[in-house]
């Protein structure tokens, strides 16, 4: 009796003792076996809350590289008693991505800490799980106003329609208006999200700001996003409205959305009163570039060139010049002797954007002009044309009194890649000043190549008195050249 | 007694091969054989190579950590946040960028490995890298970087032109900085004197930064020169030459010296002119 209390004495002591030694392996093994990722994300979500900001922004980017295995840590840290710690974590959370990290976050939408709010409205809307919605619809009532812009954003990624509404009612706010360090205020940013969820249920609302001097064009936009019947009849309806500002934004919603029935509502437009939606017109009527198109509205664009006002004028320059008009061209030379400047510019670019030789003696001509910029302008034109009358001028702009005109030059002299310019280049650097013009010199050496142009190239990519940039763009040059890439240019050094 | 004694000695026994098979773990055997950094200068981004060697027959994680990889002009050091992995490709640009918060895969054989650095102060850094796996440190080495001090030099060049009885000479400066490292103010300061009448009558003061082996223009505005003198040889030209505000306006008896000085730190260098130079004299 006396043995067998003992044995089972000895035999319960034993299995203690076995007990004790597989509980210690457990735990043993149990650290062992931690992943190391994890023990180290806890070492950093302990910085998170570092008085030094950059501190524990570091640790929030380290913890975002860490990713998956970070997510338990961060979600852990979302319970911190630290504000700053909860913000970070729930920042960190929406970069990682991890849908387990959702339902944690909805939790702390209601948190006092309105950086707290903010930072986990967003990562939901990162996240994109659209479990998220209600709970983010519900807090665009937050009393804060960058709560609400993030809310909005988080909204917008998340695109599900239940949102739309409550968005559109949130441009009513107050504090609407309010702008937070140089951010846009609600009002934009609710518009960015309607374009993102694409939900022409907000169609009404988007049209009552057309006429809105700061939402208008965003509006305009976002309604060009949306390809049904209905928006093109209330916005061909707005194309009547009395005030300007919504005939104008109205138009920039057809050109946005690019629907060929609009253009022979563009045209009438053409013609009315006010020369702000007139140019606008001709700008939108530009867009439109099919056959077609061109051939109902390019004549009555050509007529917008003797306009009463230069700026519908230079519009419809610029627009002709986008369309590559050759009926425009005798039109456009006759503006490149306007007095005014701008106009003046529009038609030079026009007629370089069109690229029809003809214009290329009027062009050279005009390189006589006093003013930088309408040399500089024809420069560039003349370059897009590419005729090679154009290369003894550029060759003679080196040495123009304006550098902005010399580093047109040399960079025009590259591209026509003829080689009879090597040398004016390599004469022109031995005197030019200025570190961005020899820079376009210098590549435009590189572009033409061969034996005289590369000794040239060397010997500035060795000269320790040269400016650091000039000395790489010859370095790069020599080593296009040496590779093969340029120098395949028309005539022999 | 003894069954106590027997736990204890099972306790510690079990604690040394749990502990022995922790620290020696799967036998991982990697070496530093080689760190090596280009030259670079203070501002600059510079990498550090680094062969690790993996001696053993299988891959292995393992984590670097640096120190002194960056440090700001206050003597403040950072880690560097990112090393590259090459892919061993031709193409220097052909390289991936990872986290040093998470572990590197060493395949057996050697390993290359490049960190970034930056200082802001030239002077040595002593980079310490350390090479550990599940807080094991495998090996550790201390490459010094040496960040090289600036050179600054100085040119004065002039040009120039005859117009209605006046001789205007454009004058051009430049700073020239020969060495690795960006200076940033240099303090240079202009003085025209009157040779004739010994009349300081001109002096201004700018500051500039020149970055490594590179030039700097001391003139403000492209296409217009530091400074500006006209000999009138008869009555002054009556020119503003805006936007230029180094002008000087003189007779035909009169020679001025300008002279330019830059100081970074304890550098200093001088340049000078005479205008006219003696051999244009009228």
């Amino acid at each position: 009796m006396h043995m067998k209390k003992r044995s089972q004495f000895c035999s319960s002591r034993y299995a203690k003792l076995l007990l004790l030694l597989v509980l210690l392996s457990s735990i043993c093994a149990g650290c062992l076996g931690q992943d190391p990722l994890k023990t180290r994300a806890e070492k950093l979500v302990g910085s998170l809350g570092d008085k030094d900001k950059e501190v524990a922004s570091a640790s929030t980017n380290a913890l975002i590289d860490i990713g998956e295995p970070a997510v338990s840590s961060l979600i852990e840290a979302l319970k911190d008693e630290n504000p700053q710690v909860r913000s970070y974590a729930a920042l960190a959370l929406g970069e990682i991505r991890d849908k387990k990290a959702v339902e944690p976050l909805m939790e702390i939408l209601d948190d006092p800490s309105p950086e707290v709010r903010r930072n986990a409205a967003y990562s939901l809307g990162e996240i994109g799980d659209i479990k998220a919605v209600e709970p983010l619809i519900e807090l665009l009532k937050d009393e804060d106003v960058e709560v609400v812009r993030f809310t909005v954003i988080a909204l917008g990624l998340l695109k599900d329609p239940r949102a739309t509404e409550p968005i559109c009612e949130v441009m009513d706010r107050d504090d609407a208006r309010t702008q937070h360090e140089g951010n846009p205020d609600i009002r934009h940013q609710a518009i960015y999200a309607l374009e993102e969820i694409g939900d022409p249920a907000c169609t009404d609302t988007l049209l009552d700001l057309l006429g809105d001097k700061e939402l208008g064009c965003s509006a305009a936009n976002t309604l060009g996003s949306f390809k049904s019947e209905d928006v093109f009849e209330k916005v061909a309806k707005k194309l009547r409205n009395s005030n300007p500002t919504v005939r104008t934004n109205a138009i920039t919603v057809f050109e946005s959305n690019r629907d060929p029935a609009a253009v022979p509502l563009l045209i009438k437009m053409l013609n009315d009163e006010v020369p702000e939606v007139r140019k606008e017109a001709i700008r939108s009527l530009s867009s439109f570039e099919e056959p077609e198109q061109v051939a109902m509205s390019e004549q009555l664009m050509i007529n917008a060139l003797g306009d009463s006002k230069s700026e519908v004028q230079e519009e419809a320059a610029r627009s002709l010049g986008r369309l590559g008009s050759r009926e425009a061209i005798p039109s456009l030379e006759g503006l490149l002797q306007s007095k005014n400047k701008n106009l003046q510019s529009a038609a030079i670019t026009a007629l370089g954007d069109i690229g029809d030789p003809e214009a290329v003696d009027v062009l050279i001509a005009t390189l006589a002009d006093k003013d930088w910029l309408v040399r500089e302008n024809i420069v560039n034109s003349l370059v897009e044309i590419g005729d090679s009358r154009a290369i003894e001028p550029l060759i003679s702009l080196l040495e123009d009194e304006s550098y902005r005109v010399r580093k047109s030059a040399a960079e025009g002299l590259g591209k026509f890649g003829d080689r009879k310019a090597v040398e004016p280049l390599l004469k022109a650097l031995e005197t030019e000043r200025e570190q961005e013009v020899r820079v376009s010199e210098v590549r435009a050496l590189g572009i033409l190549g061969g034996q005289q142009a590369m000794e040239g190239l060397n010997r500035i990519s060795t000269d320790p008195d040269e400016y650091g940039f000039v000395r790489t763009a010859a370095e790069e040059s020599l080593e296009k050249l040496k590779r093969g890439e340029t120098g395949n240019t028309s005539s022999p050094s | 007694m003894k069954k106590s004694a027997l736990i204890s000695v099972s306790v510690v026994l079990l604690a040394l091969v749990l502990g022995g098979s922790w620290y020696y773990g799967d036998g991982a055997d990697v070496k530093i054989t080689d760190m090596y950094a280009s030259p670079f200068g203070a501002g600059d981004l510079g990498k550090l190579n680094i062969t690790l060697q993996n001696n053993g027959l299988k891959p292995v994680d393992v984590w670097l950590e640096i120190e002194n990889a960056f440090v700001d002009e206050n003597g403040v050091s950072y880690s560097t946040p990112r090393l590259i992995i090459s892919n061993n490709s031709t193409n220097p640009w052909d390289e991936g960028s990872a986290s040093l918060q998470k572990p590197i895969k060493l395949v057996p054989g050697n390993n290359s490995v490049k960190v970034w650095l930056g200082y802001k102060l030239p002077g040595e850094y002593p980079v310490k890298v350390r090479v550990v796996q599940n807080s094991r440190l495998l090996d550790e080495e201390t490459y010094p970087v040496n960040i090289p001090f600036p050179e600054i030099h100085l040119k004065l060049e002039y040009e120039m032109e005859s117009k209605n009885n006046s001789d205007v000479y454009r004058i051009y400066g430049y700073i020239i900085n020969k060495g690795l490292s960006n200076a940033r103010n240099v303090s240079t300061n202009l003085t025209v004197t009157n040779e004739r009448t010994g009349e300081l009558v001109l002096t201004s003061s700018e500051f500039y930064d020149a970055g490594e082996k590179d030039k700097s223009p001391l003139w403000t505005w492209p296409d217009y020169p530091y400074a500006i003198v006209e000999i009138a040889h008869s009555k002054p030209s009556g020119k503003s030459y805006m936007p230029v505000k180094n002008v000087v306006i003189g007779s035909s008896e009169d020679r001025f010296k300008v002279n330019v000085t830059a100081k970074w730190q304890n550098q200093v260098a001088f340049a000078e002119l005479l205008i006219p130079p003696k051999e244009e004299t009228r």
